[in-house]
């Protein structure tokens, strides 16, 4: 025994302070290469690409020049396109935080009844693309034949309908129903996470549950709260999805969809240099913003009251009137979330237009369903889908994974320049990505495939990731991985046996949200798209413009059902082992 | 057995561990002790090989693990150790069994046949082999280290390393946990290096203590030479409640002088008469008697109690003498009253002289 060890240890012995293994050392090396060709690469694109003249593209041998920031700096309408982007993101943010908080609230400190359907539900909003919910709106608040107007103005005997989909009032109320769910998840995090004796204390005391509401559990929030609502209007700041169905049409651009519409103009060609430009203001903004955050997030340090325990913090019984009211909010939230789901199931049962009635039931079918299955295009089309979302998936948890690692576990400078370039697609919009993406692989073999945007969203998801990843291993304690190395295990092996069985769910939760998300953004695909590249969510774009409403209806109900039948299981099953260990 | 010489770790620029050597004999219990923060762990750690020492150099069993000056570093996957750590890291995803496995069938050592048989005797060794099918999560405290030990011992490392093992248990299985570690790792003649900041686990379980403070060594010996021998306030203090009384060396060499008077003592190595010095006393070895008007004898000083705390076992009681407080032990079945005059008898082959803490403090 002895002299094998002695023999394995000499040609095993290395001199790498921080990585001894070779393996390790490796891995490390490749994955700071990685990250820097898939992010830091990407940008220094853009920023080259937004001082070329208008019609050049990128390593053609154009003149550099400030054409793009002049014309966008002295432009008539600059002021209030960045003033629109504002107000939109910090509207449908504030819907999103109010809501959010109220709804955490219940679920995690009232008896209220069915609080589990309602986490689930939350968790599993994720199911339902921005691109579908926008859509089912614009059925529902249709000035012409739009549900919601019928019925309104049936009811009080109006000659004009009351609402429409196509301004920003619509637009910042929609996006903001849709924010609820991310809020939601955040804050009950956050609330998860408090030390209920915090609250105990001030309980025995003598105070009341609601002065301990005000006093205690609202003041410890605020900091919390507070860099939530700025990650939200971040995130809503670089929002593409909705401003293009909905705000393009009522005329109310904002900096996200002005990329779009300079690199991929109705008329003329694309000017990608002012596009790169106009991604660059929206990438200092997004930053200006994650810069604030950090702030936030670095005072709210203070009020750090995680205990690291599992515990059950008392519930609030809600009596009488107060839980009638709190079943009508949570009921009435979603009504609203559902509503234009059931409308987009309508459309797809009737090759035309109907208003919802027993009368039409009569005329139902699965026609548009067959329709858009026979067509030669829609093999493609879930082909590419499921190749974008399993793999760009699957290598960005893989990367998540080691990522985290080294930053977690290694620390030193290469850690901390992983984690950075992995955090900062927080700050880089999707859409500018996209623009940046496009550049760097324009003269290259991949360049309108699909693999183009699989590297996008892995890039995009990267941050994601890595910021779940670093929270499961920060949870675990690193003694469990060096008694499996002091037992004779690699490095590999320790990670394989040891560290990924024990965060298997938080894996399998992070991955499940990348897939959802890969299968509905419309960003990428959008703006990279050719005719090969099609994805559901392109053609469902593509279906809706043609104009086919019940071919667009029946795959935004396929795609949300697939999506629901992935999510909502596994959603479940998390819950429960959530449950299990507190 | 194991070499340890001029290790030093700084994290940054500050020096953790300063330059420490010493070494361990074959089948040696080796006890590493001292307060919270002195950099136990860390000297463990860099023994095990999950931290890099920044100079220094390690060897075990003959053969160079660490050398910054031949710049070789031994991963601890190939030191074939085992270790027992302070949360005892019992993987959760596995059974009893599985966990004491694991070393044999995925340590980077030679496959390894008969693994069934030597888990359960890893297991009958640390009287859990009913258990081997339980889920890890099921098992209580003792049983969890139990575990640890079995899968540290399950491949025959030629060190073991323990680092505050007792810590996370209660205070009655402590007890049992104490004597038991020490017969198994004897019985298998195994060198163990085990770390603890609790004096009474140190001095009931090794066969050599290394007192550290600081990143420093302090004193290594037997229990015996560390408790009735310390040559720092430090030790004295930190391996039993002691009164540390300052005087100064006599001419002689051979008494210190008091604010009470001249105290015949052993006298720590190292001393020069004159040298500022602390006088070791344990409550314990003082004897107090009512003060009686007959002659006194050596080393005996009358003094006033002035306070009393009962404990059961014994009263501890603060004596004034000559403008100085000594703690001693008193009888609880023959009481005396606050105030009262008493007798304070030091047996001189009980005190010890030590440098004062200013000259003997380094760093
Ligand atoms: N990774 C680290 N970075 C900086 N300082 C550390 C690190 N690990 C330990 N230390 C410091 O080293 C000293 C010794 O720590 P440690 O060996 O864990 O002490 P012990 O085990 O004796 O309680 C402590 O002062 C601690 O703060
Ligand atoms: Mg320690």
């Amino acid at each position: 025994m002895s002299i094998s060890r002695t023999s394995s240890a000499t040609t095993e012995a290395v001199w790498e302070p921080d990585t001894s293994s070779t393996a390790r050392l490796v891995v490390r090396n490749g994955l700071l290469i990685l990250l820097v060709v898939l992010i830091a690469l990407p940008l220094l694109v853009l920023i080259y690409t937004s001082f070329l003249p208008p019609g050049a593209v990128p390593l053609s041998g154009s003149e550099l020049t400030l054409d793009n920031y002049r014309s966008i700096l002295t432009g008539s309408g600059t002021v209030a396109l960045f003033v629109r982007t504002i107000i939109f993101a910090v509207g449908s943010s504030a819907i999103g935080i109010v809501l959010g908080i109220s709804f955490a609230y219940l679920t995690e400190r009232t008896d209220l009844p069915g609080r589990t359907a309602v986490r689930i539900l939350m968790f599993s909003w994720m199911a339902v693309p921005a691109l579908v919910f926008g859509y089912g709106w614009i059925l529902l608040l249709n000035p012409g034949n739009g549900i919601i107007n019928v019925m309104v103005k049936a009811i009080f005997n109006l000659e004009q309908a009351p609402f429409t989909p196509y301004s920003m009032q619509a637009l910042t109320v929609i996006a903001g129903l849709g924010a609820v769910p991310t809020a939601y998840i955040m804050v009950s995090g956050l609330l998860r996470n408090m030390d209920p004796s915090l609250e105990d204390a001030a309980f025995v005391s003598g105070a009341s549950r609601f002065v301990i509401l005000r006093k205690i559990t609202a003041p410890l929030l605020t900091p919390g709260t507070l860099s939530i609502s700025i990650y939200l209007i971040m995130t809503m700041v670089q929002h593409f999805d909705l401003p293009m169905i909905i705000g393009l049409t009522a005329q109310t651009p904002v900096l996200s969809t002005s990329i779009y519409m300079a690199a991929a103009p109705d008329f003329g060609l694309p000017n990608y240099g002012l596009a790169a430009a106009f991604g660059v203001f929206l990438a200092i903004l997004a930053g200006a913003l994650m810069f604030m955050y950090f702030r936030v997030v670095h005072a709210s340090e203070r009020y750090r009251t995680v205990t690291g325990k599992s515990f059950r913090p008392k519930l609030l019984h809600l009596r009488g009137l107060q839980k009638v009211f709190a079943i009508l909010l949570v009921g009435g939230y979603f009504a609203l979330m559902l509503m234009p789901l059931l409308t987009l199931a309508w459309a797809s049962l009737f090759p035309y237009y109907r208003l919802p009635s027993f009368a039409a039931l009569a005329d139902a079918s699965f026609a548009a369903y067959f329709r858009v299955f026979s067509e030669p295009q829609t093999f493609r089309v879930i082909v590419n889908t499921v190749l974008l979302f399993l793999t760009s998936s699957t290598l960005a948890v893989v990367l998540s994974c080691l990522v985290s690692w080294f930053a977690v576990r290694l620390g030193g400078k290469s850690g901390r320049a992983m984690d950075l370039l992995s955090f900062a697609p927080t700050a880089i919009p999707p859409i500018v990505m996209a623009i940046a993406l496009l550049m760097m692989f324009l003269r290259t073999p991949l360049n309108g495939t699909i693999w183009v945007i699989v590297i996008g969203h892995i890039a995009m998801y990267l941050s994601f990731g890595t910021r779940a990843m670093n929270g499961a291993l920060i949870q675990i304690h690193r003694e469990l991985e060096d008694a499996a190395t002091v037992s004779g295990a690699s490095w590999g092996t320790s990670l394989r046996k040891v560290l990924f069985p024990i965060i298997w769910p938080h894996i399998l939760n992070t991955w499940l949200w990348i897939v959802a998300h890969s299968a509905r953004d419309l960003t990428f695909p959008l703006f990279l798209l050719t005719s090969s590249n099609v994805v559901v969510a392109t053609a469902i774009y593509q279906r809706w413009n043609y104009p086919d409403l019940p071919g667009t209806a029946a795959l935004c109900m396929m795609l949300v059902l697939a999506l629901s039948a992935l999510v909502i299981p596994i959603q479940i099953y998390l819950e429960h082992k959530n449950l299990n260990k507190a | 057995m194991l070499k340890v010489d001029s290790l030093l770790k700084s994290f940054g620029d500050h020096t953790v561990i300063d330059h420490v050597s010493f070494e361990v004999e074959a089948g040696d219990f080796f006890t590493m002790l001292g307060p919270s923060g002195c950099g136990k762990t860390t000297i463990l750690q860099c023994i095990a090989g999950l931290q890099t020492p920044t100079a220094g150099s390690i060897e075990m069993a003959g053969k160079v693990v660490y050398s910054s000056a031949q710049k070789l570093f031994v991963p601890a996957s190939h030191r074939n150790l085992g270790m027992v750590f302070q949360s005892y890291a019992i993987w959760p995803h596995m059974t009893v069994f599985e966990n004491v496995a694991f070393p044999l069938v995925h340590g980077a050592r030679q496959r390894v046949q008969d693994v069934d048989k030597r888990v359960m005797h890893a297991l009958e060794m640390v009287k859990l082999q009913d258990y081997a099918q339980r889920p890890a999560p099921f098992l209580s405290g003792g049983q969890q280290q139990r575990v640890a030990l079995a899968r540290a011992l399950v491949h025959q490392p030629e060190l073991l390393l323990l680092d505050e093992p007792l810590s996370n248990l209660d205070a009655k299985l402590r007890d049992v946990m104490r004597i038991e570690i020490r017969n198994l790792v004897k019985s298998m003649g195994i060198t163990t290096i085990f770390v603890t900041h609790d004096q009474l686990e140190a001095l009931s379980m090794s066969d050599t203590v290394m007192l550290l403070r600081g990143g420093h060594i302090v004193q290594k010996g037997s229990p015996q030479e560390v408790f009735l021998r310390p040559n720092t306030e430090f030790t004295a203090d930190f391996m039993g409640r002691s009164n540390l009384i300052p005087g100064k060396l006599s001419a002689s060499g051979s008494h210190v002088t008091t604010s009470f008077g001249e105290v015949a003592c052993n006298v720590a190595s190292g001393l020069t008469p004159g040298a500022d010095v602390a006088l070791v006393v344990r409550p314990n070895v003082v004897r107090t008697v009512a003060a009686r008007n007959a002659t006194r004898g050596q080393n005996t000083f009358v003094g006033r109690i002035e306070s009393q705390t009962f404990l059961g076992d014994l009263i501890e009681a603060d004596v004034i003498l000559g403008g100085q407080v000594m703690r001693v032990a008193l009888d609880p079945y023959a009481p005396l009253a606050n105030g009262q005059e008493v007798e304070v008898q030091l047996p001189a082959e009980c005190c010890i002289a030590v440098p004062a803490e200013s000259a003997s403090r380094r760093g």
